[in-house]
């Protein structure tokens, strides 16, 4: 029983710092537009693979643990509210969606993607205290679903052919 | 190919465009060309802090409580726009001129919100998220 629990600590501790490497990567790649906020997302590969691999809680910790240690790393208290927003609704979107059976990873990516930058915009609005930047909503969910349908078929890839257990 | 994966296609579909949709038509709305404006408001963490008309000239140093300059707000020819924000990714700057009602600059680090009145709506440029914030 022990070692299992160690076990599952040790894998849960490396696909977080996968996560971490990945956003940390995709902040080595220049900006494709120059309008902020739009990004690829890589991270939620990792994401995505815990909750399809192990389940909600064990995805959760490394999205939420992720976003915690690039705020130790790099970030300020402000990005860490915007991330944290981020990272919890689109965890808890995209588990409701996988457990709905209803979906493959690319839908569940794309939904996940979205409600991450709509989750950021909304907690944005409240900080800054202006509804305006809702306006900027429709680039980011384009720009969502593109990177998230790309990030969904990686995420099946992985799944099928990577295991675990 | 078997009916329940036929069925998570549609799904994903439906997922996918429905968004998208609604984003498009949102996004045309706000480009619908806008009024010229007659003033600009600076707002600093939510609370109004200055208003000019566009008609001034004017370059002024934006600072914290703290007295740390955030920005230089300029007014020149009828139009605003920033300089020198001490953020790091500078996009705030890159993202121009505003001059039409509605528009605005958004900076997310320094929480400051300018915005262009006078009729009209929409917002053209938000910019500024901090380069950690993108990381995360």
């Amino acid at each position: 029983m022990r070692n299992l629990k160690v076990k599952e600590t040790v894998i849960l501790a490396m696909l977080t710092l996968v996560a971490l490497g990945l956003s940390y990567l995709e902040g080595l790649i220049p900006p494709l537009t120059a309008i902020p906020g739009i990004k690829i997302g890589l991270a939620n590969i990792a994401v995505i693979f815990t909750l399809y691999k192990l389940n909600f809680k064990s995805a959760s910790t490394v999205s939420l643990m992720r976003v915690f240690i690039s705020f130790l790393l790099f970030g300020s208290v402000l990005s860490l509210a915007y991330s944290f927003a981020g990272a919890l609704v689109s965890v808890s979107v995209m588990a409701i969606m996988k457990r709905s059976e209803n979906f493959s990873t690319v839908g569940v990516s794309c939904a996940g993607a979205i409600s991450h930058n709509v989750a950021q915009i909304l907690v944005a609005a409240v900080i800054l205290g202006t509804s305006e930047i809702i306006f900027y909503l429709p680039v980011l969910v384009i720009s969502a679903v593109i990177s998230g349908i790309f990030i969904g078929f990686a995420g099946s890839l992985l799944v099928s052919k990577v295991n675990i257990k | 190919m078997d009916q329940s994966r036929k069925k998570i296609i549609r799904n994903d579909i439906i997922v996918i465009l429905t968004p998208l949709v609604i984003a498009l038509i949102l996004l045309i709305f706000t480009l619908v060309p806008r009024s010229a404006g007659t003033f600009v408001t600076v707002s600093l963490k939510g609370e109004e802090i200055a208003k000019y008309s566009l008609s001034e000239n004017i370059s002024l140093p934006i600072k914290s409580s703290d007295g740390q300059t955030l920005l230089i707000f300029n007014i020149e020819n009828g139009a605003a726009f920033v300089s020198q924000p001490i953020c790091k990714d500078h996009s705030c700057e890159r993202m121009g001129i505003i001059s039409r009602a509605g528009e605005s600059i958004i900076c997310l680090p320094s929480q400051i919100v300018i915005t262009v009145e006078g009729g009209g709506s929409a917002v053209d440029a938000v910019a500024c998220i901090f380069k950690e914030a993108e990381l995360l």
